[in-house]
């Protein structure tokens, strides 16, 4: 069984009259412990690819299946609770809580899965060690650098011990330096933990830490090394 | 499920993180409370000052006075001495609804005490008064019948008159002197304060009514007497007593149909009771106006609340898409919407308190904190919160996610 199966996924968004095609059929399988590059230039549909397999989205036609599970027909609370245990995202605005501590931050999945605030820190300081910022537990974002705060997201999407981890041009708003260093967390845990990572950029030499990309180009998988 | 202690913490932060717009927001449900509570307190006052009067004057007490009434209901010929101690004991005997009658004559003396003397109103009455007025003795005895009968020279004093001849004494035993005739103190009566029209009650002395129409006010017919106390059995009978009372009345001093009375009959209690009601209906009247302002205050609660869920668009969007159902976020808003509005009932109602305590004390009117009104308050403070908070909570709950998470 596939970690993520889409069968002839199409999404329509409507303006008014007019119909955009973001999704045309897609249909691509994605198995557990894959690095998977999604590249394609803007409004070629790799943000909605992403929003459907990250659960943020449901399709307009066609099926999508996590694990095995038909998510494509669930109900925004259904939804919610796949994000919180299956996924973990990470955004190019690192969408951190401005005015919660990096641990606050972290523990963030965890409210919402029920776990008690004692359980909550622990966790939470251990995905910052993770990521090398526990000594930065108690700094609010705006005290943190770029590259720290992306770090810190990337702690929240791995505290609820997700199957995929979902990124959305994670490099987007960093340096090149600390680009690679948030690539290098990426594939280190893609090697050690298996952990399966989707990446979606625009930039080769990002993609190229991937071990397969999907082209997207006019709401077409146009090209898949995989 | 998530844990709604968690919650909770999340909804306070974002009270504290906002402290001055949050304290703006409530101080609308603040006022609000606080003008319930005042105004219940207002009018629960006047219905509590009518009700001691009520008993102060003796419940169910109907009066019965020379003279006719016109239609504009001021009394004339108050001077006539129409009603006679035979009237009196007709009523006891013939009256059903009446339980106790007590005649009275009446005037003012002076009364001599050692050097001190006071001037005050003498009533000449029988051993019922007592029982037709509700009264209690703080010490000693009141008329009885063989007073009456043998017209002995005993009096029964008032707290006023106790206080302004004997001063810390003990009365009983002492001899007074009205209009320089020695009486006997023979009872203290306890304290009734004010009447209805604000004079002094406790300002009296009772004699008995044969002794006062013998050596005091020799000017009245003998077996004259220019009052009836009479007490109904009920509240109830009432109407029916004084109905009676009028019947037997006019029958005794053959009055023909058609002919007006030469007596009138007031039913006292009923007017009070009248009175109470009004001051009831003032009482729901300030408190539902003054709810109007809580409505407001809750307005602008929800107002805040719109504010900041907008705000807050991408603060939901986060926590949607790390798992937050719409259920937890309706709630995150709702405990704070709620929250802001229970504190504001709590302050609102410590303002009423000392709002009321200020009324209360500057303009000398009688106000009483129910526990009801405050609890009343309180409880639809938290009503308001619930109610102004759903709307703005369900909008939040119902945010698309990947909109919220974009929006700047």
């Amino acid at each position: 069984m596939k970690l993520i199966k889409l069968e002839k996924v199409v999404k329509i968004y409507k303006f008014g009259e007019n119909e955009v095609k973001a999704l045309d059929s897609i249909t691509v399988e994605i198995d557990r412990g894959e690095f998977v590059c999604v590249m394609g230039p803007s409004g070629s549909g790799k943000s909605t690819f992403m929003n459907i397999v990250g659960c943020l989205d449901t399709p307009t036609s066609g099926k999508y299946y996590l694990e095995g599970i038909d998510v494509s027909t669930m109900n925004a609370e259904e939804l919610a609770e796949i994000r919180n245990k299956k996924i973990g995202f990470i955004f190019q605005q690192f969408n951190l809580l401005p005015r919660a501590k990096a641990w606050e931050n972290v523990e963030l999945p965890l409210i919402y899965a029920g776990i008690n605030s004692k359980e909550r820190k622990n966790k939470a300081l251990e995905m910052l060690n993770k990521v090398g910022l526990l000594e930065r537990a108690e700094y609010f974002p705006r005290q943190l650098s770029g590259g720290e705060q992306q770090r810190v997201a990337i702690a929240r999407a791995l505290v609820n011990n997700p199957s995929i981890l979902l990124a959305d041009e994670p490099t987007g708003n960093l340096d090149s330096k600390s680009s690679i260093e948030i690539m290098q967390i990426f594939k280190k845990l893609n090697e050690e933990e298996g952990l399966t990572t989707i990446v979606v950029t625009h930039e080769p030499d990002i993609a190229a830490f991937g071990k397969r990309q999907i082209r997207f180009l006019d709401g077409k998988i146009i090209s898949d090394t995989g | 499920m998530i844990l709604v202690t968690s919650i909770i913490n999340i909804a306070f932060r974002a009270i504290k993180a906002n402290f001055m717009r949050s304290f703006l927001a409530t101080l609308g449900i603040i006022i609000g409370v606080g003008a319930v509570v005042t105004m219940v307190a207002i009018g629960s006052g006047a219905r509590e000052k009518i009700s001691s009067q009520i008993s102060s004057l003796g419940s169910n007490l109907i009066v019965v006075l020379p003279g006719a009434t016109t239609q504009g209901g001021i009394r004339i010929g108050a001077g006539q001495q129409t009603l006679t101690m035979l009237d009196a004991e007709a009523i006891q005997k013939e009256c059903t609804n009446i339980v106790a009658v007590a005649p009275a004559i009446f005037g003012t003396a002076q009364v001599v005490f050692g050097n001190q003397n006071w001037s005050t109103a003498i009533y000449g009455t029988t051993s019922e008064m007592l029982v037709v007025r509700e009264w209690e003795l703080v010490s000693g005895r009141f008329l009885s019948e063989q007073d009456i009968k043998n017209g002995t020279k005993v009096a029964v004093i008032g707290q006023t008159v106790s206080e302004k001849l004997f001063g810390e004494l003990d009365p009983i035993g002492k001899i007074i002197r009205i209009k320089k005739i020695p009486f006997e103190v023979v009872g203290l009566l306890d304290k009734k304060g004010q009447s209805l029209t604000g004079h002094d009650q406790d300002d009296i002395i009772y004699i008995p009514i044969s002794t006062a129409q013998r050596n005091l006010f020799g000017h009245i017919l003998p077996g004259r007497v220019r009052v009836i106390y009479a007490k109904a059995e009920s509240l109830e009978s009432l109407p029916e007593a004084v109905e009676q009372i009028k019947a037997l009345l006019r029958q005794r001093h053959r009055i023909q149909p058609g002919q007006e009375d030469d007596f009138t009959v007031m039913d006292l209690t009923q007017m009070l009771k009248t009175a109470e009601e009004a001051a009831k209906t003032l009482s729901i009247l300030l408190g539902t106006i003054a709810s109007v302002s809580l409505v407001v205050g809750g307005i602008g609660i929800m107002n805040i609340m719109l504010v900041s869920v907008t705000e807050r668009t991408r603060e939901i969007g986060i926590r949607m898409a790390v798992g937050a159902k719409p259920k937890d976020i309706r709630l995150q808003f709702l405990i704070e919407s709620t929250f802001l509005t229970m504190v504001g009932g709590t302050l609102g109602l410590a303002v009423g308190v000392l709002a009321s305590f200020i009324i209360s004390s500057v303009m000398d009117w009688p106000v009483k904190i129910s526990i009801f009104s405050a609890f009343l308050a309180f409880g639809f403070s938290g009503v308001v919160g619930v109610f102004f908070g759903f709307y703005p909570a369900y909008k939040a709950s119902t945010l698309n996610p990947i909109d919220a998470l974009r929006y700047e």
